[in-house]
């Protein structure tokens, strides 16, 4: 079975290498912003989901990602590819202290000292000049969506496979144990700080990634845009919906309510406000779990309704 | 630096600070008897504010009269969002603080989507009391003062009904102890809803209040949760007095800083100062540590 | 679980499949069909307000055209996504109007954050953009070829304001508004200005995009003590300015708020408080231009509502496109960019012509005045409905 289910998921990855180049630009679009949210809410999931730290903040890292890239690209010859990389690795260093600080705060102050975080660098984004300050930084036009695509592709096939292992690993256990209980993790010989500061590390470097290609798509970065607290509440909400703290969960979220935005709110904005709002309160209501762990068991009861006798083995 | 500049950019700073006051006032007893954050709460405030500035249109009616109506409008809101949806989340304790994180969330996109459709996006201000007192050397502001004014009176009715009557009682048990206040025999489920109401209430008061100062459309709610948040943190989640002098931090270094900074460093100034704050004491300025 | 998986793979693969047949499918045009005219609006976020005025400029044409016979002999049709004020959004959803729903013409969105992002967009399907929302000047100096300006320059609208001032003796100036693409290109050339006419900027900051509090500012401007204050505003920030500066009670000689004041909205919200604010009037009702009076009896009567300067430019813009069309008899794109780009018209707006970037050079800035609750043109002198008031009444007479 596990063998089949690689062998499927090597198809789907192929197929959505194959598909864009075919597709019209819509629909490579569609698929961007489709991928751009699963990988986001990945990212968003092993700290909040896994580690249990509730984040409102990871667009930091997205709109750093997002400036180093403009500024490498309007400052310097080289390729945005170089300068989203490179945001990448300034967004995974920069987390590395951050974590330490932030990581002492707990529950809804570590969730808001996130957002004030994004708010911070969003402000200092809008102060400096080499940021271009208010009025962003205008990247070279005529940019070419496939290679954004490629790029929001591939890390997004390494989210989910990062997350797979980290859902089957020691790691993913150690972050798991000191979700429910901090102090009982370290008795047991977690080492909580260290192991914190690494999902938290994960969770900045896949934004940083991904902020690079946002802003060649757009060819224009400004405060207000990349460090969007908007972005952050849809991965939050995506994850969530599809189940937080699961291989599947941002998969479904992300896919689900992407395509339920894009079907609506381009059309009924204010309608769609009010039957998305309305469709999240129902969706907790009826399955607060999310919907890959309520999909979860339904199945295993199905199968246990199947199989009774191989069931009570 | 002299002083009446100083005395100025204090006045100014309490004034804004006093009606930051009564939202986070309003979030922090959902928090304390609840343990969740109320992502709506910008909401209630601004549709009261747009309320106020739609019937000021129609018939010249004052902020002042509209906020007792409004108040027991939200009152009835925030116990029917209480009632019908968030009683029904699951009590299980690990992700009990994320789904109904999350449904606050979607209540404030239904407002949102509401908002638009019945105010349009258009900014709304009311121009009611726009003008201002010369006290010496410093000018106070009509409106601002009359908003503060009302809103300690407000937080002061709202000290006198937590501290002697048996509801205010039962709140504040069931913030120090959810355990304790069942056991005592409270009904827990029924100091939710009141404090959710109550929370609900004192967030339209102030949207009434401020709708003379600020500018607004349905998409600013926002900003107001996130200064009710940076507020409350900075006092201590679930500490009353600690909300009052958060407030005050936050206007007095919205003020200042906007003076002798920028005003970008105004707008990042409370959450600044937050982190600050969280880091050196993570608990908040008051704020107890969780047993 | 695996049994989950393999399902949730295969029904994805479908639906990836799925929209690989629809998308490789391009409907076959029907000959007679309406010509569909696509493009995105503001219906929420932080734009909504001035971007409905810029929609129902697009609708009013239309309806006006199709009345007239539409367009080559065909009917038109406007087809608008809301884009949320954001340009990820708006970038997918002009892909959306082109490639899925294949309109033959866009038009340019509202505010010049979104119209940087789509002018991108324009320029790689190679369609022709009007862009009567973007009015900085940065959205048009980056080699695209196909983006036309349909609104005035942003720099040049500090220099009515300027002149009057001048003119009145005044020396000291105060710069300021909201620190985003488009504030800032209107005071970019403030210091040139104050150079060349011998004034000096005493105080320059501007303020954060979705400011709240314009206390310290106004505190700031107040200590600063200058003769004209010069603040390029949207229309939230120029009411919560003006009313700081009125609480903190200083009135200079000459206050200009950018567009704030050229809403209707202004008058509404500010009361007699507005009475001698200046702003910049791209566009005026009194105005004597082309079909102007029509156009303003035809608009209020439809909607209910006078039009303000983002529906006379949407309107404007069509009507040179339209005018494009029937000369070059085709939709055809490349003949349109060239034709956009060397010709001119009278429009309600002024006399529409573009440089070589396709940056609007035709028409005029204008500068208003409020007095007694009503618009008022003062510059340029020609289209001048009043003099100035100047100086700016004390609050305690407003």
């Amino acid at each position: 079975m596990r063998r089949i289910g690689i062998l499927v998921f090597c198809v789907v990855v192929a197929l959505l290498i194959v598909i864009p180049p075919m597709a019209n630009g819509y629909y490579r679009s569609l698929f961007y912003i489709t991928l751009l949210y699963v990988a986001l809410a990945y990212g968003w999931n092993v700290i909040s989901g896994y580690a249990g730290y509730f984040s409102f903040g990871q667009v930091t890292f997205f709109g750093l990602g997002a400036y180093v890239t403009a500024i490498v690209v309007t400052k310097t010859p080289l390729p945005w590819e170089i300068g989203a990389l490179l945001g990448g690795v300034v967004s995974a260093a920069f987390a590395v202290p951050l974590g330490y600080l932030m990581l002492r705060l707990r529950g809804p102050f570590f969730a808001l000292g996130m957002l004030g975080l994004a708010r911070t660098l969003q402000v200092a984004a809008n102060s400096m000049g080499i940021t271009g300050g208010g009025q962003g930084l205008f990247l070279p036009p005529g940019s070419n969506a496939l290679s954004v695509y490629y790029w929001t592709l591939a890390i997004a096939v390494l989210a989910f496979a990062g997350t797979w292992l980290i859902d089957h690993s020691a790691f993913g256990l150690r972050l798991q144990a000191l979700r429910e209980d901090e102090q009982v993790a370290a008795t047991l010989g977690v080492h909580v700080t260290t192991q914190k500061v690494y999902a938290f590390i994960i969770s900045a470097a896949i934004p940083g990634l991904l902020g690079g290609g946002y802003a060649w798509y757009l060819t224009y970065v400004n405060p207000v845009s990349v460090f969007s607290t908007s972005i952050d509440l849809q991965a939050v909400a995506m994850t969530i919906l599809g189940g937080i703290g699961t291989v599947w969960g941002p998969l479904i979220g992300g896919v689900l309510i992407s395509q339920i935005s894009e079907a609506l709110a381009a059309q009924y904005p204010q309608a769609f406000l009010m039957i998305f709002g309305g469709l999240v309160v129902a969706l907790l209501v009826f399955l607060p779990r999310g919907i890959a762990p309520a999909c979860a068991a339904a199945l295993s009861r199905r199968r246990a309704r199947a199989k009774p006798a191989e069931a009570r083995t | 630096m002299h002083p009446a500049l100083i005395g100025q950019l204090t006045i100014d700073g309490l004034l804004v600070g006093g009606i930051y006051a009564l939202s986070a006032l309003g979030l922090n007893v959902i928090f304390g008897v609840m343990r969740i954050v109320n992502l709506a709460h910008g909401q209630f405030v601004i549709m009261a504010a747009l309320i106020c500035a739609a019937l000021f249109d129609w018939g010249h009616v004052s902020p002042f009269a509209v906020l007792p109506v409004a108040f027991v409008g939200a009152l009835i809101a925030g116990a029917l969002v209480q009632r019908a949806f968030l009683r029904r989340l699951p009590e299980d304790l690990a992700s009990a603080e994320t789904t109904s994180l999350l449904l606050t969330f979607g209540v404030s996109y239904f407002m949102l989507g509401l908002g638009f459709a019945i105010f349009t996006g258009n900014f709304h201000s009311v121009p009611y009391l726009t003008g201002s007192w010369s006290i010496g050397p410093f000018s106070i502001a009509q409106a601002r003062l009359i908003a503060f004014v009302t809103a300690a009176i407000i937080a002061l009715l709202l000290a006198v009904v937590l501290r002697y009557t048996a509801v205010g009682r039962s709140i504040r048990a069931t913030s120090q102890s959810l355990q304790g206040a069942m056991a005592c025999g409270i009904d827990v489920e029924n100091v939710r809803t009141v404090s959710f109401a109550i929370g609900s209430g004192l967030a339209a008061a102030c949207g009434c209040l401020l709708s003379t100062i600020f500018s607004y459309n349905p998409q600013t709610g926002d900003d107001f949760t996130l200064s009710a948040f940076a507020v409350i943190a900075l006092g201590g989640l679930g500490n009353y007095a600690g909300t009052l002098l958060g407030a005050a931090i936050v206007g007095l270094a919205i003020s200042f800083t906007g003076y002798y900074v920028s005003a970008q460093a105004a707008q990042a100034a409370p959450f600044v100062l937050f982190i600050l704050i969280l880091l050196v004491r993570p608990v908040g300025l008051l704020g107890r540590r969780a047993a | 679980m695996k049994q989950t998986r393999r399902q949730m793979i295969g029904s994805t693969a479908v639906a990836g499949a799925a929209l690989v047949v629809g998308s490789s499918f391009a409907r076959a045009r029907a000959a007679g069909r309406p010509i569909v005219i696509g493009g995105t609006i503001s219906e929420t976020g932080a734009y909504a307000n001035s971007a409905k005025f810029q929609l129902r400029g697009y609708q009013y044409w239309v309806k006006q055209q199709n009345a007239k016979g539409g367009l080559l002999g065909r009917q038109l049709e406007l087809k608008t996504y809301d884009d949320a004020s954001d340009a990820a959004n708006a970038v997918r959803l002009y892909q959306r109007l082109i490639d899925q729903d294949h309109v033959d013409l866009i038009v340019g969105p509202y505010s010049s954050e979104v119209t940087a992002s789509v002018a991108n967009v324009s320029q790689q399907h190679k369609m022709v953009m009007m862009g009567p929302g973007g009015s900085s000047p940065k959205i048009y100096s980056r080699g695209l070829t196909y983006i036309f300006q349909g609104i005035q320059q942003s720099p040049l609208y500090i220099k009515g304001p300027m002149e009057i001032a001048k003119e009145h003796g005044y020396k000291t100036i105060a710069v300021s508004g909201e620190d985003s693409l488009f504030p800032r290109s209107v005071v970019a050339g403030a210091a040139g200005y104050a150079k060349e006419m011998g004034m000096t900027i005493v105080f320059d900051q501007l303020y954060p995009h979705n400011a709240s509090d314009y206390t310290s500012i106004a505190q700031k401007i107040k200590e600063a003590n200058p003769d004209v204050v010069l603040s390029a505003c949207y229309l939230p920030d120029s009411i919560g300015l003006l009313r700081a500066l009125k609480q903190a009670n200083f009135a200079p000689k000459i206050l200009y708020e950018g567009v704030g004041p050229t809403e209707p909205n202004f008058g509404q919200q500010n009361g007699k408080d507005a009475d001698g604010v200046m702003g910049t009037a791209n566009w005026s009702a009194e105005l004597k231009t082309a079909g102007n009076a029509e156009f303003v009896k035809g608009f209020t009567a439809d909607f209910g509502t006078p039009p303000d300067y983002h529906a006379a430019a949407a309107f404007g813009g069509l009507e040179v496109l339209g005018a494009a069309i029937t000369k070059v008899g085709s939709l055809d794109q490349d003949k349109l960019r060239d034709e956009l780009s060397v010709m001119t018209m009278r429009t309600i707006m002024g006399t529409y012509k573009v440089d070589k970037n396709g940056s609007q050079v035709g028409y005029a800035a204008m500068v208003l005045q409020w007095k007694n609750g009503k618009q008022f043109v003062i510059y340029p002198k020609d289209e001048a409905q009043m003099t100035a008031m100047v100086p700016f009444p004390s609050w305690s007479t407003h």
